[in-house]
């Protein structure tokens, strides 16, 4: 969470040591993109190694190390603006603060909404080829004002328009049609070899990845997976690809010294080393982000493994080096293949090089120019500005003012619902809380997809209250299931809990069954098989139950106390609370979200989860705030602590009065099948006896929730392409469980796709507000927290959680096929740690394009109920939150609870030195 | 009722193919004129609808096919309800196609939402369709010829499906490498079917079954030869069924959508070889040696995959490499006899393959949240004799690297055969050019002396000195001139029209000059293989030379057998003279437009020209002589009478052809596949469409005199 990009470059040159090796390894596993093992997988910012410098710049730099596209495509924005989703006003603010000279605005829109970029071809052909005849006479004219013969192509620099030829926008186009943006130095074995040695080679070391990674598909393991990856590797090596140890002893060497003497053996000469290590490292990008990811926190695989990126690399030249030398006899190295011109060529950059036709670099410039004459009928002596102007804005970048316009014009949307109405709370004209006594209390977790649920509850019953905060409900916990090995992490991804919850299984009548590992569910009989086939069509949820049902039907209880005098320890956590730690715990959740008096008799503490069966990303879709699991034993916990007689009377000398009618249930949302399940009946079989409006709330809240449920699969169902129009909410339930149960449904549930909000304060600020669930919703209460000390909390958990989801869809959409993994379509799961297209392939980072395909990439807005000086002072305390909001990988904005006056937050310059930039509606963003 | 329940369970799937493309061609066709049928305004659900009621057509008629032959009491007989499709029908056959039509059906269904928004929605069920299709003739044809074609048909669906994802250059490079493996196996069922052509004087089954070991004995037909004809059809059965040493294509097959991978390497098509072995009992079941080594074949297959399938760690290569040892061990079932085991064995494995397939991406959700574990083993005795433990580990790698058998072929023949052929070509270069004007000059002179010596007429000699220069021009000329598609192209008409010329004139050649003749054709059309090797020559180029190559063999096949073969010359070349015309003149359009930017890799006109692709597609396969023109009729009968006459000099012959055709199929997957990096050519775009057209007359009247010689 907390790695600061490596600034620098990777050394270069001919003395190159081994601790220059180290270096670049280092920086490597830095810049890469995170890819978690899929069975943990948690939505990260993907430019995570980014986050020291501002959104703009890491957008750039990625796009030189991995050659994506830095934003949408020109047709994107243009559809959106035609569908009136930008709006004109502000593109024409924002182009105005980018262009020379503001006259020239009319022309810069023109150039924005219309012409043609270089790099789309098939708009010039058809611009080209369908001017109609007046359109060619003044075609005609504009070539005859730049006559194309002066751009020879021989000649590009004797010519009198020649800085054209040298302007960003050419060789961006060019970098944009060339793929392979420089020749690599492994393709020099291609000749020796008759095949490229990529093709070769990676079959073996991905196998050999998967094989040491492998968390239980292959029936025969790997041997020596104790031992560090190369290690194992290199002892497999010797009993198959390298039969005799060669030129060099590769069995006397540790990791770095078998690497150099590897490179020595391959490469050769020094000054090649960095580049050759690149193309190893790179060429992999999925595998080699998977690994670093793995050696940062090896906790995060079930069963342990001793991996780094060194390990790696060094597998991989073992593998060329038995190849080239074992197999093929090759024994050339590339230091002495590579000669001449090509020597000085193969050092540049990444997304450098490539050609592009002068002649048609030219024809294109004119095109452009010629399509704004047309499009704004300017008069002949003014199309040398035209020109200019072209030219000036090809050095902005078309598409970084479409997609800022594309951000303000949501910005502007949703603070335009939310800022009056608290301006209204701030004028005393709109009441916060009703006067009435709550009937029920809802705690959801802040997810985007719990946003219109709250909404229906609330509307169906005028008294009940809903919360959100962080799905770990503040239970920093780590968690040992029932019959699983290894404990769960359910809280987010940077936390350390030193509390471990242990899961028994309720005592049944035969008590040997204690203790004992869950029956393996048994996998379908072939005899069974034309069974399922048939039922798989007829009727999927029945298949996806029985392929649902496991150890989760059996009751268990969870061992959360800890004992009085000494507490227990297990796997190096302690195990349970004691009655202050959890009272510390559960003062701090009610307190965060201001839900400190008014307790009704039922609280439904409710996490959330998904259960689709077609998805390999199951995890993705689960709660991000605890770790990508569902949240389950996090509401029990929770609800357990806060049901306790001992925890009370704490919280009662604190200030906190829960009454003893009042209780606390422990509930889960299934997104995916909007079906809610409640835990620990007995809670509620006590609750019943001593008090019986107890029961008859939960009662109410459960019927209202399945009510809720109908109405949230019709919103739901709205986005579904393939679901029928106009569903009544039993239909709608039905289509979406039917999704959620079919194998042969891609799109379960479209997760987080669309999110861009987050709002944090009272629920007054956004009740009734149709959010179209684009909003993560935090409950938080400025008047009880003036010093900002609750707020902390929240935004450490908020800003990382809910801004790692966004930017990971907002990648993911960018340019999936760099950051995300295409159509999940043709996944295979490898070793359940990763996921990739086919077998023998590099490990897919990122979402596939079902999930994002719908998602508007746009940063989230947070929207903070807090005086702007208090949020500045909360944020400067963490300099991991400080990178987030400054550099401005998220917008954050705080609306004043007492004028309702909004400002922004960022980076603190000479006119707003104190880093907070007042702002009304209609004004551009800063 | 048994005669519309074989036209459904074959011709259903074709029909909705063609309404398919119908509606593609015209965008739309059927849109306006079915909205009643399906949903309105959706194009995704009038593309499967269509596609889901020519399945469920297809299931409903075997199921009937089924039903009859149940009330007939399995008496298997023959029907020619469809006129040029010869059908079979036992209780194989019937059964195998009721499961056909389920699965088809069901993963036709399954696509409907699953392919949901993909780009080449239509195609996905294009290709599904034509698979049916193929397989109907598979199941139900009566004759080698006729399973011969659906065998190809298959195949090549199955290439277009596990390169569905055009762009991705390793799905292209493992759809080439299924659709070679096909070809090259798929060569056994075609010798086979000439030799059983020459053995029974038929192919139909109904004829071979009725023959016994001992009525064969008495016609004269000799036990070896009986022998190669089971290790032809058993050559082609394991190509199908992935069986040893062509595994490898199988795993890596699993590039496509789920539903095409359990579709095809999953259920049907792994099964064909299995299906194929059944059918062609009658051949190899009569000779115990034979049995044997197909148990053998099929133990060691069975073992070697089972070794390979328990060291996957991915979950779909686990599915394929355990679906190839079961397979292993159908075939050994069918070597001892037990006829019914094999065939329920194969109906519920390929079920529960099928199943397995599209569930296999849940099996994470199955692993974590249920804490369902897998098996695991660990079988190497970490605390064993070292000695021990190193054959386990040594086994280990070897079952992780498939028994090194792709390394060990890619060292022995692929890259020698580059390496060698890049040294080849550099040295040609290096010939003064002169030497290469004196080839066509030296190769007619050498005709010119075989018909004098013959005294054939003046016409005739003529004729065959166009030819021979015809032949030898373009392959020659695209040496030297740059932009050598148009050259290719006029020289292809022209080629094909002399052929023509000459074949009608064409004088009886002294028998004693055969030999010579063919040689020097022989060695051409070894210098073109080694030529088409090397892979730095534009596309075009290698699909001329091809074509030259094929066509300069067949020629002197044609020359070798002597009279009585015109006709079938003449649809030979005009089947490949069509085809590469229409290769290179859909080519040239495409490299008229946009010229792809890096040289080398996969070029990506799938991507940048989807329909005028589809023409070049087309005219490659045409090219390489698949079954749908009568290149293929004619290319069979040639061999056939050349197998007659030499055995050895037309095995020697055929096998060059195929070789000349991988390399012509590997030409064409790599215009076809790969992500678009193109530049326009303004300098070209007025002449694209002109030449396509000119290019297509040409193309359909090559076409349509096939039909016309063959009615």
């Amino acid at each position: 969470m907390n790695s600061q990009p490596v600034a620098r470059d990777p050394v270069r040159g001919p003395d190159f040591g081994p601790q220059d090796l180290r270096d670049l390894l280092d920086h490597y596993s830095s810049v890469l993109p995170v890819v978690e093992p899929i069975g943990e997988f948690i939505h990260y910012n993907t430019l995570q190694a980014f986050l020291g410098v501002p959104f703009e710049e890491a957008l750039f730099k990625a796009r030189n190390i991995y050659g994506a596209r830095p934003y949408m495509p020109l047709a994107f924005y243009r559809a959106k603006y035609a569908a009136g989703l930008i709006s004109r006003d502000l593109l024409k603010s924002i182009a105005i603060r980018r262009i020379p000279d503001p006259a020239w605005i009319d022309i810069a829109l023109s150039i924005l909404e219309r012409s043609p970029r270089l790099y789309d071809p098939s708009e010039v052909v058809s611009a080209v080829g369908d001017a109609n005849s007046n359109d060619r006479r003044l075609w005609e004219k504009v070539s005859a004002m730049f006559p194309l013969e002066s751009f020879s192509n021989k000649d590009p620099s004797g010519d009198r328009h020649a800085p054209l030829m040298d302007s960003r926008r050419i060789r961006e186009a060019s970098n944009r049609w060339n793929d392979d943006l420089r020749r690599p130095l492994r393709d020099l074995w291609t000749p020796l070899l008759g095949e490229r040695i990529q093709w070769l080679a990676n079959p073996v070391l991905y196998r050999m990845l998967a094989s040491f990674l492998d968390q239980g598909v292959a029936t025969w393991q790997m041997p020596w997976t104790s031992v560090s990856f190369y290690q194992a590797a290199r002892r497999l090596f010797f009993n198959g690809l390298i039969p005799d140890p060669g030129s060099i002893d590769l069995a006397k060497l540790d990791t770095f010294e078998a690497i150099e003497a590897l490179l020595k053996e391959l490469v050769g000469d020094k000054a090649l080393w960095p580049s050759y290590l690149r193309e190893t490292i790179m060429a992999n990008p999925g595998w080699s982000s998977l690994v670093a990811q793995i050696a940062r926190k090896g906790e995060r695989l079930q069963q342990r493994r001793k991996i780094d990126l060194a390990d790696l690399v060094a597998c991989s030249l073992t593998v060329e080096y038995a190849l080239l030398r074992g197999v093929y006899g090759v024994h050339e190295r590339i230091g002495s293949l590579l000669c001449g011109p090509d020597a000085a060529n193969h050092d540049v950059p990444f997304a450098q090089g490539g050609r592009i036709d002068a002649g048609n670099a030219r024809l294109l410039l004119l095109n452009d120019v010629f399509d704004v004459v047309r499009a704004t009928s300017t008069p002949p002596q003014q199309w040398p500005d035209v020109m200019r102007l072209c030219l000036s804005l090809a050095d902005v970048d078309l598409e970084s003012v479409w997609h800022e316009a594309f951000e303000s014009t949501y910005y502007h949307s949703v603070l335009g619902l939310v800022v009056p109405r608290a301006q209204a709370i701030a004028k005393g004209e709109f009441k916060v809380d009703s006067l009435m006594s709550p009937s029920a209390q809802l705690i959801f977790c802040l997810d985007d997809r719990e946003c219109s649920m709250r909404r229906y509850v609330e509307q169906l019953d005028p008294r009940a209250r809903t919360y959100g905060m962080p799905g770990f409900f503040g239970i920093d916990m780590m968690f040992l299931g029932a019959g699983r090995e290894y404990p769960e992490k359910y809280c987010p991804v940077p936390m350390m809990p030193k509390h471990i919850v242990l899961e028994h299984r309720a005592a049944t009548t035969s008590t040997r069954l204690l203790g004992r590992k869950p029956k393996r569910q048994s996998r379908p009989l072939v005899i069974a098989a034309p069974l399922r086939m048939i039922q798989l069509w007829l009727n999927p949820s029945r298949v996806a139950k029985s392929m649902r049902n496991g150890a989760s039907s059996q009751p268990t209880t969870l061992e959360f106390h800890a004992a009085k005098d000494k507490p227990g320890h297990h796997s190096g956590y302690q195990v349970g609370y004691t009655a202050v730690e959890m009272a510390d715990r559960i003062e701090a959740a009610l307190r965060s979200m201001g839900m400190t008096r008014d307790f009704a008799p039922v609280v439904l503490v409710i996490a959330h989860g998904s259960s689709a069966m077609n998805n390999p990303y199951y995890a993705a879709y689960d709660c991000a705030a605890c770790s990508g699991r569902q949240g389950i034993p996090n509401v029990r916990v929770f609800s357990g602590m806060a049901n306790d007689s001992e925890v009370r009377a704490i919280l009662r000398s604190r200030g906190i009065n829960i009454p003893d009618e009042t209780f606390f249930v422990p509930a889960f949302h299934d997104t995916a099948l909007d079906d809610f399940k409640y835990f620990d009946a007995a809670t509620l079989e006590g609750a019943r006896t001593t008090n019986p409006s107890a029961r008859d709330a939960f009662q109410s809240i459960r019927r209202t929730l399945e009510t809720a449920a109908g109405l949230n699969a019709v919103e739901r169902c709205a986005r579904f392409e393939k679901a029928p129009r106009k569903l009544t909410p039993r239909k709608a339930l039905r289509e979406v469980r039917l999704r959620a149960s079919a194998l042969f449904e891609p799109r379960a549930e479209l997760g987080h796709a669309t999110n861009a909000a987050c709002v944090i304060g009272r629920r007054g600020m956004t009740t009734g507000l149709s959010l179209n669930r684009r909003s993560f919703l935090v409950s938080y209460d400025p008047l009880q927290d003036p010093d900002g000390k609750w707020l902390a909390g929240i935004l450490g958990a908020a800003i990382p959680v809910s801004g790692g989801i966004n930017l990971d869809y907002f990648f993911s959409r960018i340019d999936n096929k760099v950051y995300g993994c295409e159509s999940k379509l043709s996944l295979n799961v490898v070793g359940m740690v990763g996921v990739s297209h086919g077998v023998d392939d590099d490990i897919q980072t990122g979402l596939p394009s079902q999930m994002v395909e719908l998602h508007d990439p746009i940063r989230l807005l947070f929207m903070i109920d807090q005086d702007p000086s208090v949020v500045r002072r909360v944020i400067d305390g963490s300099p991991l939150l400080k990178s987030w909001v400054d550099n401005q990988w998220v917008r954050v904005s705080c609306v004043d609870p007492r004028s309702g006056a909004v400002s922004f937050l960022g980076a603190p310059d000479n006119t707003h030195p104190d880093g907070i930039r007042p702002w009304n509606l209609g004004e551009v963003l800063s | 009722m048994i005669g519309w329940s074989l036209i459904l369970a074959v011709l259903a799937p074709a029909a909705g193919f063609l309404a398919l493309v119908i509606d593609g061609f015209f965008d739309g066709f059927f849109e306006g004129s079915l909205k009643r049928l399906f949903k309105p305004g959706q194009r995704e659900s009038l593309i499967s609808g269509i596609a889901r009621y020519a399945a469920a057509l297809q299931l409903i008629g075997s199921l009937g096919v089924l039903a009859v032959l149940a009330d007939s009491g399995f008496k298997p007989f023959h029907s020619f309800i469809i006129p040029g499709i010869p059908l079979f029908i036992d209780w194989t056959a019937a059964v195998y196609m009721t499961l056909v039509g389920f699965i088809g059906w069901i993963s036709v269904s399954f696509s409907d939402r699953y392919m949901h928004r993909e780009p080449g929605f239509r195609r996905f069920f294009l290709c599904l369709l034509i698979f049916l299709f193929g397989m109907a003739l598979i199941v139900l044809g009566g004759a080698l010829d006729t399973l011969f074609i659906g065998w190809e048909i298959v195949g090549l669906a199955s290439f277009l499906l596990v390169g569905f994802y055009l762009g991705r250059p390793k799905a292209a490079r493992h759809a080439l490498r299924a659709l070679l493996t096909y070809r090259l196996c798929d060569v056994g069922l075609l010798v086979g079917a000439i030799l059983a052509h020459t053995l029974y004087h038929s192919g139909m089954f109904e004829v071979i079954d009725g023959k016994h070991f001992g009525s064969i004995a008495g016609e004269g037909i000799s036990p070896a030869m009986l022998i190669a004809l089971s290790c032809l059809v058993f050559l082609a059965a394991a190509g199908k069924a992935a069986q040893f040493p062509f595994s490898g294509w199988l795993p890596r097959a699993m590039e496509g959508p789920s539903p095409s991978s359990a579709v095809f390497y999953g259920s049907l098509s792994i099964h064909c070889g299995v299906y194929l072995l059944l059918r062609t009992e009658a051949i190899w079941g009569i000779s115990t040696f034979v049995c044997v080594l197909l148990f053998v074949w099929g133990a060691v297959s069975t073992i070697l995959a089972r070794l390979t399938g328990m060291v996957q760690s991915t979950v779909k290569g686990h599915i394929a490499w355990n679906s190839i040892s079961h397979v292993g061990i159908m075939f050994c079932e069918l070597a001892l006899g037990w006829h019914i085991v094999a065939v329920v064995h194969m109906v519920l494995h390929a079920l529960y393959r099928c199943y397995q397939l599209l569930a296999s991406q849940s099996v994470l959700a199955q692993h974590f949240r249920e804490g369902m574990h897998f098996r695991t083993r660990a079988m190497l005795f970490e605390r064993g004799v070292s000695r021990r433990r190193d054959l386990a580990a040594s086994l280990y790698m070897a079952a992780l690297n498939e028994f090194y058998i792709d390394l060990l072929f890619n060292r022995l023949i692929t890259s020698r055969f580059r390496s060698r052929s890049t040294r080849f070509v550099e040295t040609l270069g290096s010939v003064p050019r002169v030497f290469w004007y004196l080839v066509p000059v030296v190769f007619s002179g050498l005709v010119f002396i075989a018909m004098g010596i013959n005294g054939a007429d003046f016409a005739g000699m003529a004729g065959v000195m166009l030819t021979a220069v015809a032949l030898s021009i373009p392959f020659l000329g695209l040496r030297f001139i740059d932009d050598t598609k148009s050259l290719g192209f006029v020289s292809a008409v022209f080629s094909a029209f002399v052929a023509a010329l000459f074949v009608s004139r064409l004088p009886a050649v002294n028998s004693s000059l055969r030999p010579l003749f063919s040689g020097c054709s022989f060695l051409v059309a070894v210098i073109i293989l080694c030529l088409l090797g090397d892979e730095s020559r534009p596309i075009g180029w290698r699909i001329n030379a091809g074509f030259q190559g094929l066509g300069i063999l067949l020629v002197s096949a044609f020359w070798f057998c002597g009279e009585g073969q015109s006709m079938n010359c003449l649809a030979v070349l005009s089947g490949l003279g069509g085809g590469v015309m229409l290769a290179t003149g859909a080519l040239y359009f495409m490299e008229a437009r946009k010229r792809p930017v890096a040289n080398g890799g996969f070029l990506g006109y799938a991507v940048a020209f989807p329909r005028a692709s589809i023409l070049f597609l087309l005219g490659c396969l045409a090219l390489v002589t698949f079954p749908f023109t009568a290149a293929f009729r004619g290319e069979d009968l040639i061999l056939e009478a050349a197998f007659e006459l030499s055995h050895w000099g037309a095995c020697a012959g055929g096998l060059l052809a195929v070789l000349i055709q991988l390399l012509v199929i590997r030409a064409m997957a790599q215009a076809y596949f790969g992500s678009p990096r193109h530049e326009i050519r303004y300098d070209r775009l007025d002449l694209a469409t002109p030449t396509l057209a000119l290019t297509l007359l040409p193309a359909m009247a090559a076409f349509l005199s096939t039909l016309i010689v063959y009615g």
